[in-house]
């Protein structure tokens, strides 16, 4: 998996996080480090669309929060993810 | 390296900065500063760019879309102009005072002046019908000027003696019919110049000696023009493109820096307004005009090579100063029936209001040689400015009289003295009556608009251009 987008979505399914804390997160469980550019490319385009929101703080580093949408969408990646995984493995083993 | 990390961001949208930018600084304070993360700001910036510019680049090409289906449309909706031309030779015939181009030259004038003059414009378009939706909503004044200044051409070809009459219009046959009858009116007012000079003539010299004349022949008659002169609807498109390419280039320019674009906007509506407002505000004020021309003398040309004639404009000039001189103004202000400027005649020494007098009358050569001159008068009533100008008229054509005399007297030649006795020395001539002005002057209402707005707008670009950006400047 290589487009940070799902991997944003996913680590904020766990919550509130700000940028440095997402590299952070998906660092930790997907083993990927998004370089400064990737991951505020990324943000833009899910804040765009909806699937993102940022918290309005005081602070500089701002924090954002998945969106209703931004979970619905989340879980359908996941399912077409999990329906290839399955696929995948179940063909891998009749190899 | 983080330095440069930080002027590379500085490279993506200023939009995108403006939202983003303190917190992509404090994630950049955060994150490790390698060449890696370098490659990533630069990356990140240039495919925002992209995505801006492909928008930008959207934005650009619907409103030149836009742009051109207008043009194209407005296009249909404007009727065609047609264009007939007619070609006139003037031959002149047994000459007198003065070269053979110079008398040509005078008698073309002479006739153009007469033909284009308000009284045989305004049978034209009656006879004919021209203007009708125009004559339904407009002073009859306006559209004579039109007529005579924009759709009527009467242009000399090259250095031949031989003109063109045309006449654009949006019907080609009603086109033909006015470039016909203007040919014809040139023939019949050709003819009635040489018989008025020649019934001159006869008054001084021997019945034995031949007056001039001139003869002229329609080479081309009036044409049927085929193909309309206004702009094709390709033209239309074309020119729509242009106008819609500039109108991208402000809405990006207004995107971009919608602060800048917005104070700019601001400023020329505030400029504009408060210019238009003022002229609106300002008393209605209406301008009557007459058009005069000086007429060479009708002599032998040996006589004129005896007692040379002043310039045109030098003789004219020394009548406008007689005119307008103080005595004769003020006797036109204080006469009973005009009655001019009552308030500030009261507060203000007579010297000030000749002096505002002398400023509301124009007179403006039309003939680089100055034979021809307007005569305009501007007055907050229309009434008393027409009544004005008839009076300026009387006294120029009574002044020239007068000084085409004495110029006879001192130059000592008994037959120059008959000459100006009979009136066939040089004399002013009416060739319009003064008008009666149906509206007030308003076309700088237009002017003082447009030049607001261009004032405004430079007031605006310099007054509201962006400081130096803010955001990311601690990078």
């Amino acid at each position: 998996m290589t487009d940070p987008a799902p991997l944003i979505l996913v680590s904020l399914a766990a919550g509130d996080k700000h940028g440095y804390a997402i590299t952070q997160d998906i660092e930790s469980f997907a083993n990927i480090r998004l370089g400064p550019g990737t991951l505020y490319g990324a943000i833009t385009r899910l804040e765009e669309r909806g699937l993102i929101r940022r918290l309005e703080v005081e602070e500089r580093r701002k924090p954002y929060a998945i969106t209703a949408a931004g979970r619905r969408h989340l879980a359908e990646e996941m399912a077409n993810l999990d329906r290839m995984v399955t696929t995948a493995l179940r063909r891998l083993k009749h190899a | 390296m983080r330095r440069w990390i930080g002027r590379a961001a500085r490279l993506y949208p200023h939009a995108w900065r403006e939202r983003y930018g303190e917190e992509f600084a404090a994630l950049l304070e955060d994150h490790n500063a390698g060449w890696r993360e370098l490659t990533d700001v630069v990356g990140g910036a240039f495919r925002m760019q992209m995505i801006r510019a492909a928008a930008y680049w959207k934005l650009a090409g619907g409103i030149t879309i836009a742009a051109v289906v207008a043009a194209t449309a407005i296009s249909f909706r404007i009727p065609p102009v047609f264009k007939s031309t007619a070609m006139i030779r003037v031959t002149p015939g047994r000459a007198a005072g003065g070269s053979i181009e110079e008398r040509a030259h005078y008698h073309l004038t002479a006739m153009e002046q007469t033909i284009l003059s308000r009284t045989s414009l305004v049978e034209l378009i009656t006879h004919l019908d021209l203007y009708q939706r125009e004559r339904a909503q407009e002073p009859m004044e306006d559209i004579v000027e039109r007529m005579r200044k924009t759709d009527i051409a009467i242009q000399m070809v090259d250095s031949r003696p031989v003109f063109t009459v045309s006449f654009s219009y949006p019907e080609r046959e009603k086109a033909q019919a006015a470039v016909q009858a203007l040919a014809k009116n040139f023939v019949s007012e050709n003819e009635n110049v040489n018989r008025m000079n020649a019934s001159l003539w006869r008054t001084v010299w021997p019945p034995a000696s031949t007056p001039p004349d001139m003869a002229l022949e329609v080479l081309d008659p009036a044409s049927l023009p085929q193909k309309p002169e206004s702009l094709s609807h390709a033209q239309f498109a074309a020119v729509g493109l242009g106008i819609g390419l500039a109108l991208a280039m402000v809405t990006i320019f207004a995107i971009h820096a919608p602060k800048w674009a917005l104070g700019t906007a601001g400023c020329a509506a505030i400029v504009c307004g408060l210019g238009t407002a003022a002229v609106w505000l300002a008393p209605a004020s209406y301008t009557s005009r007459a058009v005069l021309r000086l007429a060479p003398p009708v002599v032998p040309s040996s006589l004129t090579r005896e007692v040379p004639a002043a310039p045109a404009a030098e003789t004219v000039q020394r009548v406008v100063e007689v005119v307008l001189s103080r005595f004769s103004l003020e006797g036109i202000i204080t006469d009973p029936k005009l009655d001019l400027y009552p308030q500030r005649r009261v507060g203000v020494p007579m010297e000030d209001v000749i002096a505002a007098m002398r400023r509301a009358i124009r007179i403006r050569f039309l003939q680089p040689s100055g034979s021809t001159f307007e005569v305009s008068f501007t007055y907050p009533d229309g009434e008393k400015a027409q009544a004005v100008v008839r009076v300026l008229v009387a006294r120029f054509t009574e002044q020239s009289s007068a000084e085409d005399w004495n110029q006879a007297r001192l130059s000592g030649n008994p037959k120059a003295i008959e000459i100006s006795e009979h009136k066939l020395g040089r004399a002013i001539q009416v060739m319009d009556p003064p008008s009666d002005p149906e509206t007030p002057a308003s076309r700088n209402r237009a002017i003082v608009s447009i030049a607001g707005l261009a004032l405004g707008a430079l007031l605006g670009v310099v007054a509201c251009r962006p400081r130096q950006p803010r955001l990311l400047a601690a990078l």
